[in-house]
């Protein structure tokens, strides 16, 4: 009987031990999910962002009237690809702009266009942001 | 006891995975510290590019070089195992310095720059010096000089001719080093004419030095003449180093003195013949001198410009190499630079812009030297060398049509960049180019523009890959 009790004893003991290691495993697997989801979306984010690198190397003011338009040649200077979402003159973001997302590869520069009514002899400010939320800005009389 | 132990054991593995996750955590951060350390060596580079736009000219531009179909007009080099020094790959031995700077010397055609003067006693004529083709048969052959005193003086007196013949010329003491191991006078002389010359036992031709600055003439050297010379007398003769010591003008003076007494049979004569005068001097320095003459195939008028680049080395160290350029008006060498050069290539660029002056078309020539060119390049040092040419070329700047322009670049700071794109503006488009141009530091690059350019202002901008920008404006 004293035998029987014992081994009762022993066989909790080990059930408990195995319990506990699959939770404290469980547990990592949890925390390790979300350590590694997080860090992968850093890498593709801040990461990335921070190694963007982007020039406005000119900015035109063309047309007249009514089909007045900016002209704007941006160069990827850095060593990644980036893509050009957004224009924004004068804190303003342009919606009427071709193409709607400019993708370059390192050390490629491209033409964003958008219709904007410009005055003569005016300084803007012309900006330009990235899917990654990179920003670069440069002055430009028109 | 074995309840503590398990709950050890869990306590460890727990631990084990927390610092897997941490490790995990610590590994990106230090990607992302590397990240900004790399973009922090990127801007930094970047805050150190300095380049600028140093020049656009309007116009057109060719280039002359001896790498190319375009080879210099023509080349002279004094270098002791000759070659073409224009060639790939020259490679010219130095050679002990020497400078023989008496221009003429054998008399070629005239006597210029000698100068004939004579003053008399008891005479007023006779007495004359001019070139000659008497004597054929010295070193060099005709023509010569002589000195002639034909008279015949009042019955019981006697006449006297003193006669010089002088030559001014220029010691660069510079080109051999600022040092004269040896100094030698060299003539030729032939007395043809003695008759009733008086005083035997008188020296009656001397030689004369002048030294630049100097009150009083060195006498270098005297004849005793006694009766003709049946040939020609050739001498060379030491006259001491320390007769030059200081670059700048020095006169040579060939004086003959000749007392005549009355003859009835014959006019009285004595009559010196000169060929072959020079003064040799020798450094201890070795040198390597050679020329390059450019013939620039526009007319003059549209030449705007012109510059040079010559890339040089030798198989040594700190060989002292000088750049001349011809003033063909002057008939000298103009200085323009002087650098210790060794054995990595040495790029020289200068530039002449007939826009600061009409006095650099003595540069361009005139006459029969029209449209030449040319540049020297003196080199010495105290032990022998080798020489190498990596190229010398000339670019000249000339305004024919509106569909081109040049562009200056320059590199001036430390590390390498690459121009990426120029922009053209004036008043009416603006465009871009893709350049791709490699600068390294310190170097200064010039690009023919296919532009259509129109009179007036023009704005120009240079982006370079890591984003640094410069501007230039100018008006056509």
């Amino acid at each position: 009987m004293v035998k029987m009790r014992k081994n009762s004893k022993a066989q909790q003991e080990a059930i408990g031990a195995m319990l506990l290691i699959v939770i404290t495993v469980a547990a990592f697997a949890m925390v390790w999910n979300i350590t590694q989801n997080w860090v992968s979306q850093q890498r593709q984010t801040s990461l990335l962002r921070l190694k963007e690198r982007l020039v406005i190397e000119n900015v035109l003011f063309e047309g007249s009237g009514a089909s007045k338009k900016l002209a704007v040649f941006v160069l990827n200077t850095g060593e990644i690809g980036i893509t050009i979402f957004r224009l924004i003159v004068n804190g303003s973001i342009q919606t009427q702009v071709t193409p709607t997302k400019l993708t370059l590869g390192p050390k490629v520069g491209g033409w964003i266009n958008a219709t904007f009514p410009w005055s003569g002899n005016v300084v803007y400010e012309i900006t330009l942001e990235t899917e990654r939320g990179a920003r670069v800005f440069t002055f430009a009389k028109s | 006891m074995q309840r503590a132990e398990r709950k050890a054991q869990a306590t460890a593995i727990g631990g084990l995975l927390f610092l897997i996750i941490v490790m995990t955590l610590v590994g990106f951060q230090l990607e992302f510290n590397q990240a900004q350390v790399e973009i922090g060596i990127s801007d930094a580079e970047r805050a150190e590019e300095r380049i600028e736009i140093s020049d656009v000219f309007f116009g057109q531009m060719k280039t002359y070089t001896n790498k190319t179909t375009f080879p210099p007009f023509s080349w002279k080099a004094t270098v002791s195992d000759g070659g073409n020094p224009f060639t790939d790959g020259l490679k010219a031995k130095s050679t002990q310095g020497i400078l023989t700077p008496i221009y003429n010397m054998n008399f070629t055609i005239t006597a210029t720059p000698w100068v004939f003067q004579r003053s008399l006693i008891n005479a007023t004529t006779g007495a004359s010096g001019s070139v000659t083709t008497e004597g054929t048969d010295s070193l060099s052959g005709a023509p010569g000089i002589f000195s002639d005193f034909l008279n015949n003086p009042p019955p019981g007196q006697t006449s006297l001719a003193v006669m010089n013949w002088t030559v001014t010329f220029f010691v660069d003491l510079t080109q051999l080093g600022n040092t004269v191991s040896s100094a030698t006078l060299s003539f030729g002389k032939k007395v043809v004419k003695y008759l009733n010359v008086v005083g035997p036992s008188e020296e009656k031709i001397l030689f004369y030095l002048r030294k630049p600055s100097a009150t009083s003439d060195t006498l270098l050297h005297k004849i005793r003449v006694t009766q003709e010379d049946a040939n020609w007398v050739h001498t060379n003769l030491a006259i001491g180093a320390n007769n030059f010591t200081q670059s700048g003008f020095y006169t040579l003076i060939i004086q003959s003195k000749a007392k005549l007494s009355r003859s009835s049979l014959s006019t009285p004569e004595f009559k010196v013949l000169f060929d072959d005068v020079g003064i040799k001097l020798v450094s201890t320095v070795y040198v390597a001198d050679w020329q390059a003459t450019f013939r620039i195939d526009e007319p003059t008028l549209i030449v705007k410009k012109f510059m040079t680049s010559s890339i040089t080395r030798y198989n040594t160290s700190d060989v002292l190499q000088s750049i001349y350029i011809r003033d063909h008006i002057a008939g000298k060498w103009d200085f323009l630079d002087t650098s210790l050069v060794g054995t990595l290539p040495s790029t020289k660029t200068f530039k002449f812009d007939l826009a600061f002056g009409p006095q650099l078309q003595k540069y361009i020539g005139t006459g029969a030297q029209l449209q030449n060119i040319t540049l020297r390049f003196y080199s010495i040092k105290s032990s022998p060398y080798k020489v190498f040419s990596d190229g010398i070329i000339l670019k000249d700047f000339f305004v024919e049509n509106r569909n081109s322009l040049v562009i200056t670049l320059k590199n001036f700071g430390g590390k390498t960049v690459t121009i990426k794109s120029l922009w053209i503006s004036d008043a009416s488009k603006s465009k871009r180019f893709e350049l791709n141009l490699l600068l390294k530091g310190g170097e200064e690059m010039v690009r023919v523009i296919d532009f259509r350019w129109s009179p007036g202002d023009h704005n120009f901008k240079i982006i370079t890959t890591r984003g640094t920008a410069a501007l230039f404006s100018s008006t056509a």
